[in-house]
């Protein structure tokens, strides 16, 4: 690729297609949440099972689909660097125009991916305020331009509005500063850079962790519904693991049940294995090498098998702090932290509904595997001076439970959004049983109606089950709600049987609403939201004069602060 | 530097002692005459499908499509009178609100929400003005703070809308806040 001039606008390497497939799926991903991909999968696995022979016909439709719409984003990905601003055009059916002055880019992240590493090329990430910064990557580009990028930014940031902190941002220029002889030597490069970057190391993860790790993830479902489809395709393997059954079966001989029984245990421990160690793999994959360092006054990550994948946090910009411990975290005595960058919802792990915006994501930056010092001692770093007292581990004194109406709101939300879901799947489950079924010919009206009865009782079964376990599950997630605050910052609790904790500072604050059901207003309560640039924290079913003093007193905070949000 | 005097809580205006300004009238109008386009559109489909039946000889058909039809009629019926109502009930509950240094908004009929958002974190505005608002003489006004979703005004006269928009670009340009400093 030639070195372009100034002002003329170009494509990327034509590598980047690579890029653009990968975006799209992540697109799909992004956009169907945890329930829709679960849905997505469950009805694309029935509807394999009933029709094998489309089994090829669909995953070539899948991947043409996804590549076809990659390469059109290549073909439509443009952009120009100015004197004082980059421009980048994008996209086919909405076309977006994004203009970005240097003096608003934060800060650029330079990523190589293996194939970019291979051919000598770069990905650009470019960091602004505002919204996420997906928007300004620049794929597989020629370092040159990287370079040439960084200079321009660290030009117009020295006489911008903000040049008073750029003591603090040294570390970071020093850093990039290194990329360009990375460039020279990409295969020892990361190495060495990581050896020179100095700054303090707060944590790093070894294969044990990793290993751990593994074990407690999710997403178990999707690996089991996977792993079904193919083993319904490989019949031969199926008749294999068959043959093999019944020789078993035939030299337990008269022992019968037990024998079955036995079998049927072996073949899901072993599933329960194949699960397991597909976890553990993806852990090692996502973390291998995690190191999480403070850098002058920012947090930057690095971890990754394949694509080393860097995060970077400045501690001013940190808009929230994010908290997770689920149950078997506690076990370990883990906590899952992140940071989001600006204009990432924090509830996308947690909260289908709220994942479904499309947006793709920036990376935040995330601690997988913290121990309690490691999230006091982040905590103090990010709210310091301000927040000290916030409390971030979910065991603290300090909080102040909800009103004990939330019970009933909760035990209801459930019953309203639980039994509706559970019978949807259901009805996909049965699809998927009566689609495998392998007994005896018969006629497929007949099995529908099988099908719909089974579909009948255990929906039943669920709506009693539900109704039972509404109670409890209201009992529980209200004894984890709970709040602290202070004159500067607020914290939440949220959670069920794993806790989750939300801390923000109230300068950070975008907006506040307050919220008040006919059930709230009769016994004087509210919902209090505190929107932040990367999420919001809420915290329901609390006094209405309380929150009405909160809101006051978090927009007088926004509004008489002189210190900005980033 | 950073200076952080207490304040007494009495001090601290409250958002409750406000004089809410009403959404224009004709927005009611407006409601009404989006809603009963959809109602029409549906009233059409339902048409069309008891023609179909009726024509059709099947006996079956008849038996089958009986309770599927009933509902769509009883659907017609009854966002007919939502199309009606509703925007008379729900209109005169929304307001807004423009203080020195924020804007808000009050909605709702069973589940009040009032949401404040600061001009200091306003990154940008817009006015909206659709064919069935441009034909009541109406227009909205959204204010997006960063990440966080924007706040929808609506219903208001053209000339309020383009004032407000005026006021909160010019408020706006004055709150904006200095960068942050990391020493403290």
């Amino acid at each position: 690729m030639n070195p372009p001039e100034s002002g003329a606008w170009q494509r990327t390497s034509p590598v980047a297609v690579v890029f653009f497939v990968g975006k799209s799926a992540r697109w799909v991903y992004d956009r169907y949440g945890a329930w829709g991909q679960f849905v997505a999968a469950t009805g694309i696995t029935a509807f394999l099972l009933r029709n094998p022979q489309y089994t090829v016909l669909v995953v070539l439709t899948a991947l043409l689909i996804v590549v076809a719409v990659g390469g059109l984003q290549y073909w439509f990905f443009r952009f120009r660097i100015e004197e004082d601003r980059i421009l980048i055009r994008q996209g086919f059916v909405n076309r977006t125009a994004v203009d970005l002055p240097f003096d608003r880019i934060q800060g650029i992240n330079v990523n190589r991916r293996p194939i970019e590493r291979a051919l000598g090329l770069v990905t650009v990430v470019l960091d602004t305020p505002g919204s996420g910064s997906a928007e300004g990557q620049l794929p597989t580009v020629d370092p040159e331009i990287a370079e040439r990028l960084l200079a321009k930014v660290a030009e117009h940031q020295v006489d911008g509005p903000d040049g008073g902190a750029g003591a603090g941002r040294d570390p970071d220029i020093a850093a990039r500063d290194q990329f360009p002889s990375e460039a020279e030597d990409p295969a020892t490069g990361a190495r060495e850079r990581a050896a020179r970057t100095h700054g303090e190391i707060l944590q790093e993860l070894t294969s044990r962790d990793l290993f751990r790790m593994g074990l407690v993830s999710r997403g178990v479902m999707l690996y089991a519904l996977l792993l079904l489809v193919v083993g319904r395709q490989v019949d031969v393997a199926t008749d294999a693991a068959l043959g093999a059954f019944g020789a078993v079966r035939g030299v337990l001989g008269d022992l019968g049940a037990l024998a079955a029984a036995v079998a049927v245990a072996a073949l899901a421990l072993g599933f329960l294995v194949l699960v397991l160690a597909a976890r553990v793999g993806s852990a090692f994959v996502r973390y291998h090498g995690y190191t999480l360092r403070r850098e002058g006054r920012s947090y930057r990550s690095r971890a990754g098998l394949f694509t080393r994948k860097e995060a970077v946090a400045r501690i001013r910009k940190i808009q929230q702090l994010d908290v997770h411990q689920g149950a078997v975290y506690r076990f370990f005595g883990r906590y899952r932290l992140a940071i989001p960058p600006i204009g990432e919802s924090l509830d996308e792990e947690d909260d289908a509904a709220e994942s479904t915006r499309g947006t793709v994501h920036a990376d935040s930056l995330r601690v997988p595997w913290a121990d309690s010092a490691l999230v006091e001692r982040i905590r103090s770093g990010v709210f310091r001076g301000e927040g000290e007292q916030l409390a971030a581990l979910p065991g603290d004194e300090a909080f102040t439970r909800v009103s004990r109406h939330y019970i009933r709101a909760a035990a209801l939300r459930f019953l309203f959004v639980g039994v509706p879901t559970g019978i949807v799947l259901l009805f996909l489950l049965s699809y998927m049983v009566s689609a495998s079924w392998r007994g005896e010919d018969i006629d497929r009206s007949v099995l529908f109606m099988r099908q719909l009865e089974g579909w009948g009782v255990a929906s039943g079964i669920w709506a009693a089950l539900s109704v039972v376990a509404a109670a409890p599950i209201g009992w529980l997630s209200w004894r984890a709600r709970a709040y602290m605050h202070n004159d500067n910052g607020l914290s939440c609790r949220s959670g069920l049987i794993g806790y989750s904790v939300e801390a923000f500072l109230f300068r950070k604050a975008q907006g506040v609403t307050v919220k008040q059901s006919p059930l709230q207003r009769r016994h004087g309560l509210a919902t209090l939201k505190a929107e932040t640039a990367c999420g919001s924290v809420i915290v329901p079913y609390i006094e209405y004069a309380k929150v009405c003093a909160l809101r006051d007193h978090i927009v007088h905070r926004v509004e008489t602060s002189r210190r900005g949000w980033y | 530097m950073f200076d952080n005097p207490q304040v007494a809580s009495e001090s601290i205006p409250a958002a409750e002692a406000l004089d809410w300004e009403s959404l224009h009238p004709r927005y009611v109008r407006r409601l009404q005459a989006a809603a009963l386009i959809r109602v029409a559109v549906l009233t059409v489909v339902a048409i069309v499908a008891q023609i179909l039946v009726l024509l059709s000889d099947s006996e079956t058909l008849a038996t089958i499509a009986f309770w599927p039809l009933c509902v769509l009629w009883a659907a017609v019926g009854l966002f007919g009178v939502k199309a009606l109502v509703w925007p008379a009930i729900a209109v005169p509950r929304c307001g807004y609100a423009v203080r020195e240094k924020d804007i808000l908004y009050r909605s709702g009929v069973l589940w009040h929400t009032v949401r404040v958002v600061p001009f200091s974190r306003v990154q940008h505005t817009r006015t909206d003005s659709g064919l069935l608002d441009r034909r009541f003489g109406l227009a909205s006004l959204t204010v997006f703070p960063a990440g966080a979703g924007g706040q929808e005004i609506p219903g208001l006269g053209a000339d309020t809308a383009e004032n407000l928009r005026a006021y909160v670009s010019e408020r706006i340009e004055a709150e904006r806040p200095e960068a942050a400093d990391d020493d403290s």
